[in-house]
């Protein structure tokens, strides 16, 4: 993948909303900002190994559902990243979504579209995260930890962190006061120091999986060619959702498949996280697990999720990095989102 | 030992239990109590007998945790788990359905601990229940008053049964058990053995019956019923209601003191009466106004026998009752053998009253019939202390006749009778009616026609003449059929004697 261009955006987009494993916010707010660009656009596509010798990282903090209701006026990314270049002195040379789930990566298009950085193709996660200190950047080395927020009602911050936890709870306490979402960017980071820490061919990826899942007939066949397995299917016949402030998971639901009997349930933070069959462990976080709508294969996201749904639940393997090394899997398994379980090692089908 | 699953549910100890969801007829081998999450639990859990699992902790979440349990339950064949969850907390329709997948019964229940304590002494057959239970109407016993009735319902809530007192033949005093035929006859067959009874029943339980001896009357029986499967509680309830049937029976021995201080009382009093005469000595009538009777005013006296073994001083009251029943406020006083008993009005009672009074006591007769059949006898309306002694003495005649009338449903009214027909009925005595029967047994074998002829030229005074018309034959017939009767039967119908006995003979039979 070499370009961006109005013929692969409908992949990317599909494909991104699948990746963010039902959450990540909704890929069509944005779409509907690219629209007008549509014809014009030409953003290069960096492989990790290219020319570029910094980068800056974005994504959309905060809550997805203000963001649909106070959509983007399009200058809250580029002036993130002009904040945080102003501050450091230097220039980002290329941009790098932060998630490759969900909006974050039409974001980082939009961003590049209009600085004219090309976007490397890689991110930090493989899937959608709710947490900036779950980036893999973190996980084995210090990086600098500059980084810039623009809230929807305007309101820029520059912020010298000492780690990420730091940063993400510090951001999150801003963003909740102030709009209730915002465009974040972080860096300018040197590649060459971090290139082996990113989740490499992201972008590529993405348009693999939007592609798949619109062209083969099946949705077997689309997991199949994805490296992946239809996990469950069936009717959603329960969904309970509560505040829990101290771990990730806010709910459970369950499905029944009319045919077999078999009763599934997954247990969701703001993405899917663990997904039991009869009872027995089928997949977990980190790998994908994404729930689509079973007639349209459109993807519902954890808080779409409602008693009487037909759906088809999607298990995709995770990024190969997650399992490379326990520093990754440790911020990746099922513990850290608050579900007391060990990651479950993926089934090939 | 086993149980299943609706029968453990009856115990006391676990009625307030739900059944979320489940199969009632589950059967469970053993219990297991477990404290822990779910996540913790799973583990713990090996395969066993079918299993009820108890979970100490209460369950907040039927989530990805509690399935896992569930799978793990059933592959130790866990059969049902009962646990407690917070009110706001629901069990939804996927742990359901898992639950129903996996053939595991949900138990909802108040108090995880009690319900372990409760299941595993019914599964493990310890002799704890029994224990427990025995103590428990010992206690109840020692703590009642000297009533029945609240000793009785002491008794029920210690033992946490409803409680049936049930006469010897199995008839039910006090509660609301009702028994079938077969049982009676096991009860009454068991009556004499002092032993408990245990029965199987029809409704899928086991009836549990404790004789209770007072010492003077008949047995009584204690009763209860208990779910078929749980022999524990069976056998400590069996124990239980032993200790309080003796407690039951000095109760029963108390009230039967009292009881037949009164009828003695009772009893005195009227035979002071009928030696009295006129006039009632003035003393002898203020113990007769003490004692609640009212001697100036009308009366109809009522004889009752009971026509098999009944105790006069233990059934008074039934008798009372069942009079009640029918809107007659009778003073009854016990007899050797059955009552007399007596209506009293201020002002004499007109014919139809009287008629009513009649038919109401025939009712009365009729509600009794199951449980003591009895021949009744009912007197004129009679005036004064004098007139109810002769009420009571003509109701007693009656009844001596209703016992040889069923075809008058034993019953008699002294008033719907002439006195010519009194005096014939006297003739229908146990030596009289065979003799009778014999003496006509000839005229039998060739038809009615002679009896019938025999019988119309006796009543119209021995004229051939009459009996022809009567009969609308030839007097020459009448004649011809004379001399059959005189032939068949051997006597010569010109004896005024024999004319006689065969006159009351074919009234008798007729």
């Amino acid at each position: 993948m070499s370009m961006i261009t109005a013929s692969e955006v409908g992949s990317l987009a599909a494909g991104a909303a699948i990746l963010g494993s039902g959450g990540g916010g909704q890929v069509d707010i944005l779409l509907s900002a690219l629209r007008p660009r549509l014809d014009q656009l030409a953003v290069r596509v960096e492989p990790t190994t290219g020319t570029s010798r910094t980068f800056v990282s974005v994504t959309f903090l905060g809550s997805t559902t203000v963001l649909g209701e106070k959509p983007p006026g399009g200058f809250e990314l580029p002036e993130a990243v002009e904040a945080v270049e102003r501050w450091t002195g230097e220039n980002a040379e290329a941009v790098v979504p932060a998630q490759i789930g969900g909006m974050t990566v039409l974001g980082a298009l939009l961003l590049a579209d209009a600085t004219g950085l090309p976007l490397l193709d890689a991110d930090m996660v493989g899937r959608a995260t709710p947490r900036l200190d779950q980036l893999s950047i973190f996980a084995r080395r210090k990086v600098p930890l500059t980084a810039a927020i623009v809230t929807s009602s305007g309101l820029s911050m520059v912020i010298d962190a000492t780690s990420p936890v730091e940063l993400e709870s510090t951001l999150r306490g801003a963003v909740a006061r102030s709009g209730g979402w915002a465009a974040f960017a972080l860096g300018p980071l040197p590649l060459d120091a971090l290139r082996a820490d990113l989740v490499d061919g992201s972008i590529t990826r993405a348009v693999e999986v939007g592609k798949a899942i619109a062209e083969q007939d099946t949705l077997e066949a689309a997991a199949a060619v994805l490296g992946g397995r239809v996990a469950a299917r069936g009717r959603i016949v329960e969904v309970e959702r509560h505040d829990d402030p101290v771990s990730f998971v806010h709910g459970t639901a369950a499905l029944i498949d009319a045919k077999t009997g078999a009763v599934a349930r997954l247990e969701m933070g703001s993405e899917y996280l663990y997904l039991t069959v009869d009872g027995s462990p089928s997949a977990s976080v980190p790998d994908i697990i994404s729930v689509v709508n079973a007639r349209t294969r459109a993807p519902l996201s954890a808080d779409q999720l409602r008693t009487g749904n037909d759906v088809d639940v999607l298990a995709l393997p995770s990024a190969p990095l997650w399992r490379s090394d326990p520093a990754f899997l440790s911020r990746s398994d099922p513990r850290f989102y608050g579900v007391s379980a060990d990651a479950i090692m993926p089934t090939r089908p | 030992m086993t149980a299943r699953l609706e029968e453990l549910l009856a115990l006391p100890g676990l009625r307030e239990a739900r059944l979320i969801t489940g199969d009632p007829d589950t059967t469970v081998e053993r219990v297991l109590g477990r404290a822990g999450t779910p996540r913790a639990i799973s583990p713990m859990l090996f395969e066993g007998p079918a299993t009820a699992l108890v979970l100490m902790d209460p369950v907040n979440r039927f989530d990805t945790e509690f399935d896992i349990l569930l799978r793990r339950a059933s592959q130790a064949h866990v059969v049902t788990i009962a646990f407690a969850s917070p009110a706001a907390v629901e069990v939804g329709p996927g742990t359901t359905a898992l639950a129903n997948r996996f053939r595991i019964a949900l138990l909802a229940v108040p108090e995880p601990w009690e319900a372990s304590v409760q299941l595993h002494d019914q599964i493990a057959a310890s002799e704890a229940p029994v224990v427990q239970l025995i103590t428990r109407a010992a206690a109840a016993a020692l703590d009642a008053g000297p009533h029945l009735a609240e000793t009785l319902q002491r008794l029920e809530t210690a033992l946490g049964y409803p409680l049936s007192l049930l006469d010897a033949a199995g008839y039910t005093l006090e509660g609301d058990a009702t028994l079938d035929d077969s049982a009676r006859a096991v009860l009454t067959a068991s009556a004499a053995g002092g032993l408990p009874v245990q029965l199987a029943t029809a409704a899928g339980t086991w009836l549990v019956a404790a004789p209770v001896g007072t010492g003077i009357g008949p047995r009584a029986w204690l009763a209860t019923s208990v779910p078929r499967s749980l022999a524990a509680e069976a056998a400590g309830i069996s124990g239980a209601l032993q200790t309080a049937g003796v407690a039951v029976g000095h109760r029963l021995a108390l009230a039967r003191l009292a009881d037949e201080r009164d009828a003695r009382s009772r009893t005195s009093l009227l035979d002071e009466l009928r030696a009295a005469g006129s006039p009632t000595p003035p003393e002898l009538a203020q113990r007769a106004i003490r004692a609640g009777l009212r001697l100036d005013a009308w009366h109809i006296g009522l004889r009752i026998i009971p026509r098999g073994p009944a105790d006069p001083i233990a059934m008074r009251r039934d008798i009372q009752s069942a009079f009640e029943s029918q809107g007659l406020n009778i003073r009854s006083v016990e007899e050797e053998t059955g009552w007399v008993a007596w209506l009293s009005y201020e002002t004499e009672p007109a014919v139809t009253d009287v008629r009513s009074t009649s038919a109401a006591v025939r009712r009365t007769q009729a509600q009794l019939r199951s449980r003591i059949p009895a021949s009744i006898g009912v007197g004129s309306v009679q005036a004064g202390a004098l007139g109810l002694v002769r009420s009571l003495g003509e109701a007693a005649d009656a009844a001596r006749l209703a016992i040889n009338r069923p075809e008058a449903g034993y019953f008699v009214h002294i008033d719907t009778l002439g006195l010519a027909q009194l005096l014939l009925a006297w003739t229908q005595t146990d030596t009289f009616l065979p003799a009778a029967r014999e003496l006509l047994a000839p005229l039998d074998r060739t038809g009615g026609e002679l009896l019938t002829t025999l019988g119309h030229y006796l009543d119209s005074g021995a004229s051939i003449a009459e009996t022809a018309a009567i009969l609308d034959v030839h007097r020459n017939t009448v004649a011809n059929r004379l001399a059959q009767v005189q032939r068949l039967l051997g006597v010569d119908l010109t004896d005024p004697e024999t004319r006689l006995a065969l006159h009351l003979a074919t009234r008798t039979l007729r």
